[in-house]
């Protein structure tokens, strides 16, 4: 019996099932071996991925902004809007390749056959658009990191994506600090974002103190060098590259009801209470040895 | 291929009589400040530390923890007795392909045989898992009853200022390990 698979057919379903969060079930999934490692995609094919990536795309950005309110400029003034608004959508710019589908291709034969890579990298080749859909696809925002997105001129959007995603405990330094050391690079609506990320930073550093009687210098470093960066960044952001008229007065009302100052503090005590029950733990530890 | 066994070491032989004596009473002094009368201050004290789990004993007030390790409190001397519940037998886990392992073991079983306790340094070293479970009590125990403390000074603060006037605001700070409670009446 003779069959006819056609590869860009199969990825296609693949990446239904990725976005589906599904297991992946197609008939033709044992010929998988068998694809040859690159294929060049049919216009057919191109049309029906820019459609699918336009609609799942959306669909994603809608339910993680669910009601979500960012503050832009517009004509020198600061407005609020939400994805729902046409005008957010004005400065954006999206740009979709045939690269999403290649690594997608790639990842696709990797689940399926033993791959050895000659460059590592180079399964990471998209444009920032791309890599937004292949991050939504694998679930996974940590394949492409901020300095590549910064560098290759990621809109405010995808950046707001990756910063909502990217993980934030409060013992290390988080990823999305490299924003704060560029902050020349923040459109308005991350900086708000960055405050919200900083004060569930702030928390989650004094959650993990609470209950160590070890020595939290480490964590101690990590959180003071956020804050010096965050101050920084600000003082960049009011002095250096202000956004419109009194983007100052707003930035100041995000961090008081971020409660930022509060949350920083809190730390610090938290911060030295453990110190004095780490001393008063040791105190009755040497006195039970000796 | 390795693996590990244990052997278990009645306690006696296990630590010394006097670190044993250690670990079954450490205590810890508090002051009561009178900010309210003595008698009120210790009822409120002691409501306060029912509520959060300790019990009325004949020893005083007294919580423990899964391994029966007791931590109880004297209202009349303000003192806390932490005491560690000792099994009859320590465990000590080896490994077979060790020579360290092999030659405490053969310690071990000499000790047990002629009934005498470890050597010092050895027993010292077992030591350390129970004080660190004594301090382990004593700390939590400390910090439920620092913050009990804590909550009836603002309490006794608050009926005492009512006393002076009316009370117009109250609010409290924390910094640099220090508990401020702010409190404005007029008269």
């Amino acid at each position: 019996m003779k069959i006819s698979v056609y590869p860009e057919d199969v990825l296609f379903e693949y990446t239904k099932s990725l976005l589906q969060r599904e297991y992946f079930v197609h008939p033709e999934k044992k010929y998988i071996k068998r694809f040859p490692q690159y294929i060049e995609f049919s216009s057919e094919f191109a049309e029906k991925w820019q459609n699918l990536i336009s609609s799942s795309v959306k669909a994603y950005l809608g339910k993680l902004f669910l009601n979500k309110k960012f503050l832009t400029e517009k004509n020198g003034t600061i407005k609020s809007y939400t994805l729902a608004d046409k005008e957010i959508w004005d400065d954006l710019d999206f740009t979709f390749t045939h690269r999403s589908a290649e690594r997608l291709y790639e990842k696709m034969l990797e689940n399926e056959v033993q791959t050895y890579k000659i460059f590592p990298g180079q399964h990471l080749i998209a444009t920032v658009s791309d890599s937004l859909f292949i991050s939504i696809c694998l679930k996974n925002f940590e394949i492409y990191h901020f300095p590549w997105i910064v560098k290759n001129n990621a809109n405010w959007l995808i950046k707001a994506v990756y910063i909502t995603k990217a993980s934030n405990w409060g013992s290390v330094i988080p990823k999305w600090a490299y924003l704060l050391e560029n902050y020349k690079e923040n459109e308005f609506p991350l900086r708000e974002l960055l405050i919200e990320k900083l004060a569930a930073y702030l928390a989650d550093a004094s959650e993990s103190l609470s209950s160590s009687y070890e020595n939290n210098s480490r964590v101690e470093k990590n959180v003071k060098e956020v804050y010096n960066l965050f101050n920084k960044a600000l003082t960049g952001w009011k002095e250096e590259c202000p956004v419109g008229y009194e983007d100052e007065k707003y930035l100041d009302s995000i961090i008081a009801s971020n409660k930022i100052i509060e949350l920083y503090n809190h730390f610090i005590n938290n911060l030295e209470f453990a110190r004095q029950t780490r001393d008063s733990a040791t105190e009755i530890f040497n006195a039970i040895m000796e | 291929m390795s693996h590990s066994y244990r052997i278990s070491v009645p306690i006696n032989i296990a630590l010394s009589e006097s670190f044993r004596e250690k670990i079954k009473s450490y205590k810890i002094d508090f002051t009561l400040l009178e900010i309210l009368p003595k008698d009120t201050m210790l009822e409120m004290l002691k409501s306060k530390l029912l509520s959060k789990g300790f019990k009325e004993t004949e020893k005083g007030l007294e919580t423990s923890d899964y391994l029966g390790d007791t931590a109880t409190f004297n209202l009349d001397t303000m003192q806390l007795n932490v005491s560690l519940n000792l099994p009859k037998n320590h465990e000590i886990y080896l490994v077979d392909d060790s020579n360290s392992d092999k030659m405490l073991e053969s310690i071990i079983s000499n000790c047990i045989k002629s009934e005498v306790p470890l050597p010092v340094d050895i027993s010292r070293n077992l030591g350390k898992e129970y004080a660190k479970r004594i301090t382990k009590v004593a700390i939590e125990s400390k910090k439920i009853i620092n913050n009990a403390l804590k909550e009836i000074y603002k309490e006794a603060v608050i009926i005492k200022a009512k006393e002076l006037g009316n009370l117009v605001n109250i609010s409290e700070s924390e910094s640099g390990g220090n508990y401020r409670v702010h409190i404005e009446i007029q008269n």
